[in-house]
């Protein structure tokens, strides 16, 4: 699985990337993110993202995941973000 | 109104000649004037714990001809709950820390909250006659500790969020006024010209944040336009980062040669103009080109930048022809009509506003 995740806004307005291919992570850490990362729901943050209006100084994380057959391509922002995924980005930012 | 000349006789003055039991009892006591002067003095000095429980006793009072009196006293006192948040994100499981009036706690980051949020609260009210963010009193409601290693602040349309950073990057974000400022200037911005989050718009948007948040600073801390360091976020800067501050209202694109890597990308002219589909369009990144344009004009006006740049920008984002999704153009051709408006057509003042457009390239 490949992911990368960029965070832009909030009030610094400095841009941070994680960017992670769990082929070449050790198996543990490999199946961690998978497991996590496919538990999210991107598609439901990414519509209350879309429909809410952007609050100032949030954060806005552009969001691309290879998962073998399945893609995603999604723009989420805070506070619409999806149970779970700042864990995750915290996460990839630690391992990538 | 009265309340109103006494606050900028005061202010001149500078500081309290009158302590505040004897202000007090001349409220309550004195004849109709002393009533008033005592009244309008207590209602600016909004660091005396004039709190709610003595202005409630007041109010039972009630002497004749003193309600409107009483009404600017309640607005020159801001309403702050600051609760700490634990490092959590749920609001529900968050704990009261500090109230109104009360005194300072161990936790420097609460204490920073409440001065901060009063300070922004006094410029707003003695600088702009504005009551709270949406000038009917807003109660201001602070969060601290939100988060884990949260590299952020913000306002979320109804309270402060603030995170401890990361402490490489960003720290102690409680601690820069102007930040502090920048956040509730959103507010501002929400309940006056609700300005689109997102491209030329939100630019501005951001660019009005700094340009308050800069201002509260300024007006607290007494600078002149010379004075000034024109700076957002010097003080939250983490051991990480190679710069100054965060962003340069004087000099954009030159407040940090390294954070993570990446150097200040904001232009100062619309020829550097960034477009990008990050950060709502670039809106922290192009804030860069209205913010030098207020600095220039404020500079050329000198004296206080409050005075007359910032009264300009106040009333500009109080018209009501505004609309939330104009450009850089707009809200510059705007700033021209109402210094039109406040200074007359041919005035110094008039041309500077319009020769600080020009030097960042748009033509008002």
């Amino acid at each position: 699985m490949r992911i990368r995740v960029e965070r832009s806004g909030g009030f610094a307005g400095l841009v941070r990337t994680a960017e992670v291919d769990t082929a070449t992570l050790p198996e543990a850490h490999a199946r961690e993110i998978e497991d996590r990362v496919r538990g999210i729901d991107f598609e439901g943050g990414a519509r209350l993202s879309g429909e809410a209006e952007a609050r100032p100084d949030a954060f806005q994380y552009d969001v691309s995941i290879d998962d073998g057959d399945t893609q995603h391509r999604v723009t989420l922002r805070e506070p619409a973000l999806p149970a779970g995924f700042r864990e995750v980005f915290r996460r990839l930012l630690e391992l990538g | 109104m009265i309340a109103r000349a006494s606050v900028r006789r005061r202010r001149l003055r500078g500081c309290c000649l009158v302590p505040p039991y004897v202000l007090e009892h001349l409220a309550q006591y004195g004849d109709a004037a002393q009533r008033r002067r005592a009244i309008g003095t207590l209602a600016v000095d909004h660091s005396l714990r004039f709190g709610r429980a003595q202005f409630a006793s007041l109010l039972a009072l009630r002497p004749a001809g003193a309600q409107d009196i009483l009404a600017t006293l309640a607005a020159g006192i801001p309403r702050r709950t600051i609760y700490d948040a634990h490092s959590g994100e749920n609001l529900g499981e968050a704990t009261v820390v500090r109230t109104e009036g009360s005194s300072p706690v161990s936790d420097d980051a609460v204490n920073e909250a409440y001065d901060n949020l009063g300070s922004t609260h006094a410029y707003y009210w003695q600088v702009h006659h504005r009551n709270s963010i949406d000038d009917r009193g807003l109660a201001l409601n602070a969060y601290v500790h939100f988060g884990r290693d949260y590299d952020n602040a913000m306002w979320d349309g109804q309270r402060m969020l603030f995170g401890d950073g990361d402490g490489v990057i960003l720290t102690h974000l409680t601690r820069a006024l102007e930040v502090v400022g920048h956040e509730l200037a959103h507010g501002v911005t929400q309940y006056t010209a609700a300005l689109a989050y997102q491209e030329q718009s939100g630019s501005l948007s951001e660019s009005v944040s700094d340009v308050f948040g800069s201002l509260v600073k300024q007006f607290t801390l007494q600078q002149s336009v010379t004075e000034a360091d024109w700076l957002i976020g010097a003080d939250c800067l983490g051991p990480g980062v190679k710069g100054r501050a965060l962003r340069s209202m004087a000099e954009p694109g030159a407040a940090y040669t390294d954070m993570l890597g990446q150097k200040d990308p904001q232009p100062a002219h619309m020829h550097d103009y960034v477009s990008t589909t990050a950060d709502n369009g670039g809106v922290h990144v192009n804030s860069g080109i209205p913010n030098h344009a207020f600095f220039l004009i404020a500079t050329t006006l000198g004296g206080n930048a409050w005075e007359k740049a910032g009264r300009i920008w106040y009333e500009t984002i109080r018209d009501p022809r505004l609309r939330p999704t104009i450009g850089f153009q707009t809200f510059a051709a705007t700033t021209v009509r109402v210094a039109v408006h406040l200074y007359g057509p041919s005035s110094s003042e008039v041309s500077a506003v319009r020769d600080g457009w020009q030097q960042v390239g748009i033509q008002a």
